[in-house]
């Protein structure tokens, strides 16, 4: 039990200690759409699927908000910089925010 | 040789129209002609009701059909001991006169040859064994059945079926004499049903060699001995079976009834038990016609192309009946329509309109709301009782849902996903400021170009 708490400690000092702000921020965000991701799929236990296709919507644009920025923070990871050595951050970002357009265009048609 | 001479032709040619739905042109099959004689009452009655008889004995050629086409509409069969067909004639062209709409009464008798039985056997009906009769030793004619205790008196107001429209109670005032053979129907067959049966008394047996004792059990016996019963097959023709050839002849049409036991004398009701069966299966009653099918939305007065679901509507049938030579309009309390998409959605009965003078039809309506499912959906109306001819009008309409600018474009119940849905597109926006302008270590960059 000490032990566990020694080495969640020493993970929990060493990720803010070493990881760079802008990847803070991509967690907080990833964060931020679990979370809403977590409330729709305890409604739509408790109200019924009914309307299906909003409920389908509103969890996707969701889902998709989720795997659109792990892969932001994959590809603009310093420590993966060699993985990936033809996709600058700039261009991760900009894919990010391509993806999260067509996404969003997809989620509002679906919605209603 | 035909001889269709019997009946003054003159009197049938001023007849414009026959008494009978389908049509007057009978052929009765006789064992001999002479035989002809003993039925006069019956030629009678059905030449004043328009028939148009042929008498044929079973030794000469004779065709039902010529070129797929019935060459009579009814068909007597009053030859119980015919061992063939006549030449031309089989099971077979006997079924196929019923498949094509003909009507059929077959009678037997004790000498019931196996033609006959053969041909019973196609309509489940199980005619007794050769030389067996119905006796009752309680029952029975005093004049008639004094020998051999097999003339019976049947008493139709305990023994007839409560079928209204075939024989109703009321036509038939005196109890009607049988000296015959036995038939068995299979009650599984809900097409075909016993008309009049046994006395509880009764059995079935040889009637030759009766001083001899009995040693086993009759196997018919009581209520399960069928003296008549009726069949209408499903394209509505109708089959009579009757084990009496002698009930429908003169000597017990108007005999005086002495029943056994019975200090009164009365008159048989044979005439009128036998003319009631020959209108209802020669189809001069009991017939129904759908004259019209009328539907549309409630405050309309023309069927839409289409429906929608959930709406009102109103749907409407005319039903007619054809009894004594004409169509009166039909009254019932237990018409019901069906919405059938596989299975019914909805099951009403109708609601009949109140007949006036006017009326010439029965008129049926209802009005109801659609079911909330869309679909090629089947107004059904599909009515079959006994003794009428089986209505099944089928209306095919389509039911539509909603268009997208019939119903609220937001529902209450989804609020939850709409905002999920825009807080993540705000959530983005807010992620890309801060993300770019938000002044962060711009360490990633220089680290990724290192």
């Amino acid at each position: 039990m000490e032990e566990i708490k020694s080495a969640s400690s020493t993970l929990w000092k060493s990720y803010f200690k070493d990881t760079p702000k802008s990847l803070k921020l991509i967690d907080g965000y990833m964060v931020y759409v679990l979370l809403t991701g977590i409330i729709q799929f305890i409604y739509v236990c408790i109200a019924g699927t009914f309307p299906n296709n909003a409920f389908l919507a509103g969890f996707i644009s969701t889902v998709a908000s989720f795997v659109l920025a792990a892969n932001l923070r994959i590809q603009t990871n310093p420590k993966n910089a060699s993985q990936f050595p033809t996709t600058s951050p700039e261009r991760a970002f900009a894919d990010f925010l391509a993806c999260n357009v067509v996404v969003h265009f997809a989620v509002a048609n679906f919605l209603g | 040789m035909r001889a269709s001479v019997l009946l003054s032709s003159l009197a049938l040619a001023l007849v414009a129209q026959a008494a009978s739905l389908t049509g007057p042109r009978t052929l009765v099959l006789l064992d001999t002609l002479d035989e002809a004689d003993a039925y006069m009452e019956l030629w009678t009655d059905m030449q004043e009701r328009h028939y148009n008889v042929t008498l044929h004995e079973v030794s000469s050629p004779v065709a039902l059909s010529k070129h797929d086409q019935r060459l009579f509409d009814h068909l007597m069969i009053l030859s119980p001991k015919m061992k063939d067909y006549p030449k031309g004639m089989s099971a077979k062209s006997v079924v196929g006169f019923v498949a094509a709409g003909g009507n059929v009464m077959i009678a037997g008798s004790s000498e019931l040859g196996n033609t006959i039985r053969e041909l019973s056997r196609e309509f489940d009906v199980e005619y007794e064994n050769k030389f067996t009769s119905v006796l009752d030793h309680f029952n029975y004619d005093t004049h008639l059945g004094k020998e051999k205790h097999d003339a019976i008196v049947v008493d139709p107001t305990t023994h007839m079926a409560k079928a209204e429209k075939i024989i109703a109670q009321d036509k038939v005032p005196g109890p009607i004499l049988f000296r015959g053979v036995a038939h068995a129907v299979n009650p599984s067959n809900s097409l075909l049903q016993p008309i009049l049966w046994a006395p509880q008394e009764s059995y079935s047996w040889e009637s030759v060699n009766l001083e001899e004792s009995a040693n086993q059990d009759p196997t018919l016996s009581g209520k399960g001995i069928s003296l008549v019963s009726v069949m209408q097959a499903r394209n509505n023709a109708r089959i009579a079976f009757l084990g009496s050839t002698e009930m429908l002849t003169d000597a017990f049409f108007s005999a005086p009834v002495n029943k056994h036991g019975d200090e009164k004398e009365t008159v048989s009701g044979n005439r009128l038990f036998i003319e009631e069966l020959t209108k209802w299966t020669f189809q001069e009653k009991g017939a129904l016609d759908v004259v019209a099918v009328e539907h549309h939305k409630v405050g309309e007065w023309e069927a839409p192309a289409h429906y929608r679901i959930k709406d009102n509507m109103t749907y409407t049938i005319s039903l007619a009946e054809y009894h004594d030579g004409e169509w009166h309009p039909f009254s019932a309390d237990d018409v019901q329509l069906e919405l059938i998409m596989l299975d019914p959605y909805i099951r009403k009965t109708l609601d009949q309109v109140p007949l006036d003078d006017q009326s010439t039809v029965g008129t049926f309506t209802t009005t109801l709301q659609l079911p909330d499912q869309y679909g090629v959906f089947k107004f059904t109306v599909n009515y079959k009782r006994p003794g009428l001819t089986y209505v099944e009008s089928v209306t095919t309409v389509g039911i539509h849902p909603f268009r997208h600018d019939q119903y609220p474009r937001f529902i209450s119940q989804a609020k939850p996903y709409y905002t999920s849905a825009a807080s993540m597109g705000v959530g983005l926006l807010v992620f890309s400021v801060v993300y770019l302008w938000g002044g962060l270590d711009s360490s990633v960059k220089t680290t990724k170009k290192a």
